[in-house]
């Protein structure tokens, strides 16, 4: 049996060894999505800083701005662009991200040169949006009626931004859509600057700070309103 | 900076960018910067520019086809294309004169990508302060969706500082246009519409003093006379004085001003205030615990209040003294069967005049709350109220109870005569049953909620005091990146001889 075992596993090793022996066909150009930094002198470089060479029959579009997704396809033989796609609607199967562009493609000095490629940066589509939700507790001496409102400094701190789910009696409730990463300040009010929330001791409270994570929950406490004793 | 194109993009984190386009040309000090395209971030004071990017600082200059910079520290990095393969030099300090060759740290380059984003403000001249404005001249500045109007100039403030306090009296639109501004001062004009002023314009002056401080005072010139006046200090920690006031002058005169000193300690508060409208005046002081938990027991705030009121031709006194108290006590929440949260509050206020009148508020507020699953919750809240006017004198209670006269009773809006103060024991008594059904698809931003309410009400009779039932439906809808709508719809039921009243309620944020 152990001799049959021994026999079938040799026939498989010299079968694949035939098969890589075959001439192998060009492997498809590699698709890589990033932002545009620059196309100049027969480069197009990324915002990773990574210089990639153009193929010199490509056609460069015209309409090319500075910071601009790009979906380029990269010819691993020749190591150029051969097609630059502007604006690309979605990241495709397949799709690899300008921070993880294999070195061998990217052209550079010795002295130029990064051991590796980027680990983080900027992201060929920006940052995808995120659901942060924020919770908060109001003093028990909130009108029953008032609504409660997330004032954020993307509108400067307009009170009456976002209203607020009431989830129980002293407890509000509400998701906002972010791009990950954001970072976004932020308080409360009832709706107007007369009634904002003030600190523990009635001074002026310094807007509380988040950075967008998906399915992060914040869970804030008012101290008091500027209109109630 | 100067460029064919200026835009200036507000970004969803806060930040603001100038996006030039253009023969750019960034003049900061002595270092002069000329490209084709560059991105300045006015948050974090960075700036990437491409395409035959020329840096010159005194007698020296660096070239090449991209150059990122850090404003604050003068640290840039460049990438020359035009030798036989791309090269990064590094500059320090902003000696352009002796660039290092080394690779660029990552996110050296990195930019915001602007995908569509329609700019905020479009022009070809901008003169920065950094940490503190733009202005932008001429300034091309949108109308909602439509095309952009061109101004002469546009001051665009980013300062940190928190100039969103406003004097101003509310409007049903307002469009701030800012005219000057420091880090610490902001003058803006407004373009109002209002439904007792019509259109008129303002004008606001804020100062701020970081967290410390705050005055803000406005002026409408036109119709709608008034001048404004807030203010807030925070002398120390936990002692605070406020100042609101406005004056409406020419035909209708009136006078409004308010002064407030509040000390707050870890267990207590103590507030005197002031008040003087027209030539009607009152001061009181009120001494009070903050808000005390006993854990998992009870939550309570107890305060006195003395007060004297000045109130020329009222009868039969003129001047009055007060003293009352104002407290409540509320249970946590408690976990019912079936999964109910449920908790309750009681309040209670009386407050004793030297006329003979009395008037005690007691409330009772009980709630109940039940999340289904992430996405489906209810809210029910019961609210019983009776507010007792106790007047010592029949003859006070029928002048001051604001109750109709026999001989002059009122009507309701259908006709039927309100039975007048021979129905009235001095109390009134409000209930109110409500029900919130919010259905959240995954708990995410997109809403639907369905709001109900039940009121049984003395007295309240054929259109008089609230409607017994009215009904609001309220949708969130993020129709965009930048874009979220909240619409609502309320209807009352069947009260004062109409039926299905509707009311529009619309809400748009970032």
């Amino acid at each position: 049996m152990r001799i049959f075992l021994a026999a079938a596993l040799f026939a498989s090793v010299i079968a694949s060894a035939s098969l890589a022996s075959a001439e192998t066909p060009a492997p498809p150009p590699l698709p890589v999505v990033g932002q545009l930094l620059t196309i100049s002198g027969g480069y197009l470089v990324f915002t990773t800083g990574d210089a990639v060479k153009l193929d010199p029959a490509l056609k460069i579009p015209a309409n090319a701005y500075l910071g601009e997704a790009v979906r380029v396809l990269i010819d691993g033989n020749s190591r150029t662009v051969v097609a630059i796609e502007l604006a690309p609607r979605k990241l495709l199967p397949g799709d690899v991200d300008a921070n993880k562009i294999p070195r061998d493609l990217v052209r550079a000095t010795p002295g130029s040169t990064r051991s590796s490629a980027v680990a983080e940066g900027a992201a060929g589509f920006g940052a995808h949006p995120v659901t942060v939700t924020i919770n908060v507790s109001v003093p028990d001496n909130t009108p029953a009626t008032d609504d409660v409102y997330l004032a954020t400094d993307r509108t400067n701190f307009a009170p009456a931004e976002i209203k607020m789910i009431r989830v129980d009696a002293r407890t509000f409730t509400t998701a906002v859509q972010l791009p990950a990463g954001t970072e976004l300040r932020y308080d409360f009010s009832r709706g107007n600057f007369a009634n904002i929330e003030r600190d523990r001791l009635g001074g002026i409270v310094t807007p509380r700070a988040l950075k967008a994570l998906d399915g992060l929950q914040t869970h804030d406490t008012v101290r008091q309103w500027a209109d109630i004793n | 900076m100067r460029a064919g194109s200026i835009g200036l993009f507000l970004m969803s984190d806060g930040s603001s960018l100038l996006d030039g386009h253009g023969s750019v040309v960034l003049r900061d000090g002595p270092r002069t910067i000329e490209a084709d395209a560059l991105r300045l971030n006015l948050k974090t004071n960075t700036l990437v520019a491409t395409g035959n990017v020329r840096v010159t600082r005194g007698a020296e200059h660096i070239a090449g086809d991209a150059y990122a910079l850090d404003l604050k520290s003068g640290d840039a990095h460049v990438i020359r294309l035009d030798g036989s393969l791309p090269e990064t030099l590094d500059v320090r300090n902003d000696d352009v004169g002796h660039a290092t060759e080394a690779a660029a740290p990552p996110g050296a380059f990195a930019i915001a990508n602007l995908g569509g984003l329609r700019p905020f403000l479009r022009s070809r001249h901008a003169l920065i302060k950094p940490n503190v404005n733009v202005r932008l001249t001429p300034a091309d500045v949108p109308t909602g969706p439509g095309p952009y109007i061109r101004t002469p100039s546009y001051l665009y403030t980013f300062a940190p500082t928190n100039f969103s306090q406003t004097a101003l009296p509310y409007e049903s639109f307002d469009q701030p246009y800012p005219l000057f501004g420091t880090a610490n001062s902001l003058t803006t004009g407004h373009l109002l519409y209002g439904s007792s002023t019509g259109a008129t314009i303002g004008f606001d002056q804020h100062l701020v003093d970081g967290n410390r401080a705050y005055a803000v005072a406005s002026i409408l010139p036109l119709r709608g006379k008034e001048i404004n006046l807030n203010a807030f200090e925070q002398l120390e920690p936990g002692l605070t004085q406020s100042f609101n006031g406005y004056h409406i002058y020419g035909a209708n005169t009136t006078n409004y001003d308010q002064y407030q000193v509040q000390w707050t300690s870890p267990s207590s508060r103590t507030t005197f205030s002031a008040y003087q409208f027209g030539t009607s005046n009152s001061a009181q002081l009120s001494l009070g615990s903050i808000e005390h938990r006993i854990p998992h027991f009870l939550t309570y705030r107890a305060q006195i209040i003395y007060g004297y009121d000045h109130l020329p031709g009222q009868f039969p006194y003129t001047n009055d003294f007060r003293i009352g108290t104002d407290d409540y006590v509320t249970t946590p929440k408690i976990v019912l069967p079936l999964g109910v949260g449920a908790s309750a509050k009681y309040e209670y206020a009386i407050t004793e005049y030297d006329f003979p009148h009395e008037v005690t508020t007691g409330t009772t507020t009980v709630t109940l709350s039940r999340a289904v699953n992430r996405s489906l919750s209810f809210l029910g809240t019961i609210s019983l109220q009776q507010v007792a006017n106790h007047y010592r004198d029949p003859e006070a209670l029928a002048l001051n109870a604001d109750l109709p006269s026999p001989a002059f009773p009122y009507y309701a809006p259908d006709g039927t005569p309100y039975p007048g103060i021979f129905a009235y024991a001095g109390v009134n008594t409000y209930r109110t049953y409500s029900l919130q059904t919010t259905w959240r698809p995954r708990g995410g931003e997109d809403a639907i909620q369905v709001y109900y309410t039940h009121t049984d009400d003395f007295p309240q009779f054929h259109g008089y005091g609230p409607p017994p039932n009215y009904v609001t439906l309220d949708v969130t809808e993020r129709l965009g990146a930048t874009l979220r709508v909240e619409v609502a719809r309320t209807y009352d039921f069947g009260w004062g001889g109409t039926y299905f009243v509707p009311g529009w309620s619309i809400s748009i944020s970032p």
